[in-house]
């Protein structure tokens, strides 16, 4: 049970001792720290590219676009079809319906990692 | 020497700190400047470059409190240029910020997982999905999404402020970030921060990754007067 839980918190809670990637490290030490005045910083090439690639505008038609095909893209039958199928005591088609059941207790178990949930909740069944 | 080259500086730390031994000091009264000769104004920002400057204050940060440089501080004299014309002002930063240290927060949104939830919410988001046009549709999901991030950013600044001295938010990156920015936080307190993230974290798991970076120098929270 430790080890479900810790493997589950691993998931929605990443640790980092000191700033691990190179995207971290920039934020901190180009954008952030102390400057004495401003004159004496010197030219730093090749920052510019790194630092404008990372803003995105939030509102924006491409924006909505990408939105509206990854909301078409999700299967929202999923679930809810198992459901049905199970109260119905259906079984054919065996293997989807227990993938999409266990989709569904995921969601019960608010949607952690997928296969570590399944293979660590031992209290499931 | 200090004439015929630049120095290089990563950050101020007290002169009585332990330094680690392959690294440059330059000290003057109670300061002690972390630096390195270099011959030119200009530098490159590469990758093994801005890793370093990170990690040397970091190891100093690991032994005592220190003020971390921007990158690329290139002076010709530190003690002219950086630590007697500031000094009172360095030495009282690294008073105020004895015993704390900085704490980086990120969540964001694993797509399908918030967008899922969205619609299990909202009705209007599956007629839409249904008869809408995809701007009509994009538009009203990036709505929903803008007002759930601003609800979720709240409460996870209202959960973490409690917690620390005082805090600093950074401006989003991506349409699913929830929050960015860090927290100084005084060193006893860190595993209580940490327990109030992982809480928040748990309640939040659904839909929400955290990264908790730290306890780092105070790289936010470092401001000196604009005039010398």
């Amino acid at each position: 049970m430790a080890i479900a839980t810790q493997g589950t918190a691993s998931n929605y809670l990443q640790r980092a001792p000191s700033p691990s990637g190179l995207a971290d490290v920039i934020e901190l030490i180009l954008d952030k720290g102390l400057v004495i005045d401003a004159y004496i910083r010197v030219s730093v090439i090749g920052i510019e590219l790194i630092t404008i690639d990372a803003r995105i505008v939030i509102a924006s038609v491409d924006t909505y676009l990408r939105f509206a095909e990854a909301v078409n893209r999700l299967d929202l039958t999923q679930t809810e079809a198992a459901g049905l199928a199970e109260l119905r005591g259906e079984n054919k088609g065996k293997e989807e319906t227990k993938g999409a059941v266990e989709g569904a207790k995921e969601a019960f178990h608010r949607g952690n990692g997928k296969r570590s949930k399944s293979r660590s909740g031992g209290d499931d069944d | 020497m200090s004439t015929s080259t630049l120095t290089y500086v990563y950050g101020v730390t007290w002169a009585s700190a332990q330094v680690p031994d392959d690294l440059d000091v330059v000290e003057h009264g109670a300061l002690a400047a972390l630096t390195l000769p270099v011959d030119r104004r200009q530098l490159r920002a590469r990758r093994r470059d801005l890793l370093h400057h990170a990690d040397v204050v970091q190891r100093v940060f690991e032994r005592a409190p220190v003020l971390p440089f921007q990158f690329g501080i290139v002076v010709d004299d530190v003690v002219e240029d950086v630590l007697a014309p500031r000094q009172d002002e360095l030495v009282r930063l690294l008073e105020e910020l004895d015993g704390l240290v900085e704490l980086t927060v990120r969540a964001s949104y694993r797509e399908d997982d918030v967008l899922r939830a969205l619609l299990a919410e909202q009705p209007q988001l599956v007629q839409l999905r249904e008869r809408g046009s995809p701007i009509q549709l994009g538009e009203a999901v990036a709505r929903a999404l803008a007002a759930r991030r601003d609800a979720d950013a709240h409460a996870i600044v209202g959960a973490l402020q409690s917690v620390a001295r005082t805090s600093a938010v950074d401006e989003l990156r991506t349409e699913l970030d929830v929050f960015r920015g860090a927290f100084l936080v005084e060193r006893k307190r860190v595993k209580r921060f940490d327990g109030e993230l992982e809480r928040l974290a748990r309640a939040h798991a659904a839909t929400t990754s955290f990264k908790l970076t730290g306890p780092i120098p105070p790289h936010h929270f470092v401001r000196l007067s604009e005039a010398a």
